[in-house]
This record gives C-alpha cells, structure tokens and sequence, in this order.
C-alpha cells in the first residue's frame, strides 16, 4: 500500500463515521447567551507604602549582592585538570560539525556541478534535489562521524605559551580513510559555588584559525559551543542528552542572521549507529536518516528522507557512494522516492580542508 | 475558504442564517480532533458543541487571516485535553475499574474502525495523522497548533504512516 492509497483509506474510514447535526442546537444556545458589556477597570488607589517597600526591597537585594561578591576572591580558580573531561569527543565532533559548516559559508557548493543521468515527475524530482543540496553540508560530519568510530584520538595537555594555558588534539577520518587534524588553544575558568565552567580559545584547522566558547557545567553532559568565523557569521551548537540519545542542535548565522537550524541525534540500533538530521528552521523541512554499510570494501551512505512540501510528503531511499575521478571525488547519488522512478545525479565532495602533508600519502 | 470565511463575517454580526452550512463543512474536523483523545461518542459531541460555543462567544477575537479549520480544531482539541485531564484524575482517585471496558465490548468493533486503527498510534501520532490527513491541515499549521518544529512533526508523522502501513497491511492479509 502506498502512501496516498493509505491516506485516502484513512480518510474514507473517518468519513463513515456520522456525525449528529448540533448546529440548530448551537444556535439557539448562542442565541440565548447574553450579549456580554465589559464593564469599565477601576484602578486602584495609589498606596502611599507601595514605593516605599519596593525601594527597600531594593537596597537589599542590593546589599545581599554586594556581600555575596566580597565573600568571592574575583577571579575563578583555574583547575589543573581540564574542565572538558568526560566530554572531549562531544566537543570534537561538536568542532568538526561547526567547522564543516563554517567552511560552506566561504565556499559554498555549487548546484551548477549537478548532473542528471535519469529522472521521473522533474519538478518534484528538482525540489528533492535543491533539499538535497542542504543535506550535503552534512555529509563530511556524517563521514568523520562514522569513518572516525567515535575514536577521535583526542590529546588534551598543559601549554604555556601564546597566552594559552592548555591545547587539545583530535583528528578525525572520513570515508577515503584521509585524516584532518583539528588544533584547540584554550583558557579554562572554573566556579566551584555553581559548578560552571566556560573555555575561550582558538582552533586551528588547515591554514584557518576560528575563535572559539564552550559553556557547561561540570558533571552534566551538556554544553553550549560557538565556532566564529569573525562576529557576524558563526556556528551556534548545543549538546545534550534527550531520551538516552546524544543529540546536538546546530544553528547557522550568516551575516548575524540565523539561515538553518538543524538537529543531529544519535542512537544504537541493533549494534548499528543510526544519525538523524532533521531541518528544524531555514528553507528546507526534510528529515533524513543515515545508516552505513559496505560494498566492496568501501562505505556507502544509505538515508531515508521524509520531505514536506507544502502538504504533500515526499519520501524514500538514497544512497550516496563515493567515486574518484583523477584526483578529485564526488558523491554519486542515487535517489529511490517512494512510488515513482528512481534518478541519479553527481555532486562535488569537500576535499579541500585535509591537510597537506597527509593528502600527499593518502591519496587515492 | 472564502465562502467561510463570509459566514464568519456574518456570525460576527451575530447572523446566523449560514451557520448549518458553516457546521456542515467544519464539523468533520473538530469531531476528530476530540474524539481520538477523549474516545467516548457521547462525550465528544458534547464537546463538539462546546467547541462552537466558545468559537461564536470569542468571535471577534478571530483573525479572518487564519485557517478557520485550524482554529477550531485547536479550540476543540484543548477542550478535549482538559476533559482527557480531568477523568483522569477522577478515574484514579475514585478507581474506577469498572470503566475499562470489557474484553467482549473491544472484540465487537469492526477491526477496519478508524477509532481502533488510530489507537494503534501514539498520542502525537494520533494527534499529527489526524490533523494531516483528516482535518486536511498543512504540516506547517500542525507545527504551530503542537508548539513543535516541523521536522518533528514529518519525524512523528512518517513514523506514524508507517505503523499503520503494518496495520492496515495485516488486516488485508488476514
């Protein structure tokens, strides 16, 4: 049964049920019901203590404040440990995906290196494809994420030099088995009383540098993290955990307006990692589900999307693999909607940030 | 939408000359959006009528810009929840056993029923099926109505469609 047959069963099962005619009913009722005259607010009486206690009210909270912050030495204490502990892969993939994103601002994939082999219906088949060109932003996350199996070789340890109390390391692989190798300077405050704690730094990556925050609190795992390009566009992301799955929010701002909004959630499904990016705000609305498997010893992408447009959903199965041609790849994508004739199409993969000297081994 | 949209402007003006045909076209709708929380016939159509009364008694508050459907299916759906809420409570302090139906009453419904397919379906689900392909509103309405983003709502709703793929699927088989 597809789609449309089971919504139109749906809705013939609804319209067998009667429903009584109340409308005589209703009229009379609402023609019983007096007309209703709003009678006018009488203010009350100015208070002559009113101001009184608000304005004492006020110079004690104020005196309260004042005592709380004498008793504070000014200066949170810097702990000898990183306050990151526990959550240094959350803020490496969390870096990753907040740099893959950064990067599109600047070099932003064409549409224009799009090729159709075969198509059915073209006007939905277009609209599947522009939702799609939003989906490839994620692809290098979904890659590292996978290809890197939650081992992202993080090395975090004591730095005295720069202005810079710690450095973290991590590196990452995506599908071809390249590494990227990610660089985090970072200060590190503490406040013991409410458990906080924020990280001001710099991350490295390539010949790029982004300013960088983290917020948090220690023992929850749950942070708040910015990736600025400079201050007008920036990556704004939140971690937590919701129904046992790690889920991370991304928003994008571009010119200090917010563009996307996306959520990725991850979860274990019969010993399977299963990754969820739904589109929450910007132009497109699709949810997309990925699972990996292999084919000839190289990973493929496999995705279910669910996709809205105006009322009408669209879905099915796509299948991204990975071809070489020279020394460049690109993303061969194979689109199955739900009901209609499947199409395929090429798209440009993200090369460009590997570092140089490890391009130079690996390349295939 | 326009025709409505008139008979509206003539129940501000407390005319109610076309309010069956109004009824008529908008009752499927709001049946819906209460019936599949508060699963009782009886208590539904009551609140049906509710649903008109507060619409016709805040009237003027209605804005001509939005989706008249939607607007009552909100109305009759908030009624529904607080009923829903209220015979819970009362059902749990007084412990009433006696209003679970027995297991013959269940069999006897026809197993197509639109009411014992929904069931198959959670609250959100039922709420999102029900709004979607029933009450004919667009995912972006139903966002608003729930106060949820929409990739949610098209997360839940695929979910939803596919269960009652299974569903409906099995009693075709059998």
């Amino acid at each position: 049964m597809t789609h449309k047959e089971l919504k139109h069963y749906i809705k013939t099962k609804a319209e067998d049920v009667e429903i009584k005619d109340f409308s005589s009913v209703i009229i009379q009722r609402a023609k019983a019901q007096p007309v209703k005259v709003t009678e006018p607010v009488r203010e009350p009486k100015p208070s002559f203590f009113r101001p009184l206690t608000a304005s004492l009210i006020t110079v004690f909270a104020a005196m309260i404040i004042v005592l709380v912050l004498a008793n504070q030495t000014g200066v949170d204490p810097v702990p000898d440990n990183t306050v990151l502990e526990n959550m240094e892969n959350v803020v490496a993939l969390s870096t990753v995906q907040a740099i893959s994103l950064i990067e599109v601002m600047d070099n932003e994939l064409s549409t224009s290196n799009t090729t159709i082999l075969r198509f059915g219906p073209q006007e939905k088949n277009d609209m599947i494809r522009d939702e799609l060109a939003d989906l490839s932003r994620y692809l290098e996350t979904i890659e590292k994420l996978y290809a890197s199996n939650d081992d992202f070789e993080v090395v975090d340890e004591v730095k005295d030099q720069s202005g810079f109390d710690r450095r973290m390391r991590f590196r990452t692989r995506d599908f071809m088995d390249k590494l990227s190798q990610y660089e985090i300077d970072y200060n590190q405050t503490f406040n013991p009383q409410t458990n906080r704690f924020s990280v001001l730094g710099k991350i490295k990556f390539g010949t790029k540098t982004y300013d960088l925050e983290v917020l948090g609190t220690k023992g929850s795992r749950a942070i708040t993290l910015t990736v600025k390009k400079d201050e007008l566009n920036y990556v704004l992301l939140d971690f937590e955990v919701i129904d046992g799955k790690d889920t991370y929010t991304v928003e994008l701002i571009k010119n200090d307006l917010s563009v996307e909004k996306v959520t990725i959630s991850l979860d274990q499904i019969d010993d399977q990692k299963v990754a969820t990016l739904t589109f929450v705000e910007g132009t497109s609305t699709g949810t997309y589900t990925f699972t990996i498997f292999e084919e000839n010893l190289r990973k493929i992408i496999s995705i279910h999307y669910t996709l809205s447009f105006d009322d009408e959903v669209e879905e099915g199965d796509i299948t991204i693999r990975i071809l070489t041609l020279q020394q460049a790849t690109i993303y061969s994508i194979l689109v199955e909607p739900e009901g209609r004739a499947s199409f395929s199409f090429t798209r440009g993969r993200m090369t460009s940030h590997m570092t140089d000297d490890v391009q130079n081994t690996q390349l295939i | 939408m326009d025709q409505l949209n008139m008979m509206i402007k003539e129940l501000k003006n407390r005319d109610y000359t076309h309010f069956d045909v109004f009824y008529e076209q908008t009752k499927r709708q709001v049946f819906f959006s209460i019936i599949h929380i508060v699963k009782d016939q009886s208590l539904a159509e009551d609140l049906l009528q509710e649903t008109y009364m507060k619409f016709l008694e805040k009237i003027e508050l209605f804005d001509e810009h939005r989706n008249p459907h939607a607007y009552l299916a909100t109305i009759g759906r908030n009624l529904a929840i607080n009923m829903y809420n209220t015979r819970k409570k009362e059902i749990i302090n007084d412990e009433v056993i006696s209003a679970i139906p027995a297991e013959e009453e269940i069999q006897e419904e026809p197993d197509d029923d639109i009411f014992k397919l929904l069931d198959e379906l959670s609250r959100d689900e039922k709420d999102i099926v029900t709004m979607h392909v029933i009450n004919d509103l667009k995912f972006r309405e139903i966002a608003d109505i729930m106060k949820k983003p929409i990739g949610t709502v098209l997360w839940i709703y695929n979910k939803a469609m596919k269960k009652l793929k299974e569903k409906v699927g099995e009693s075709h088989d059998t």
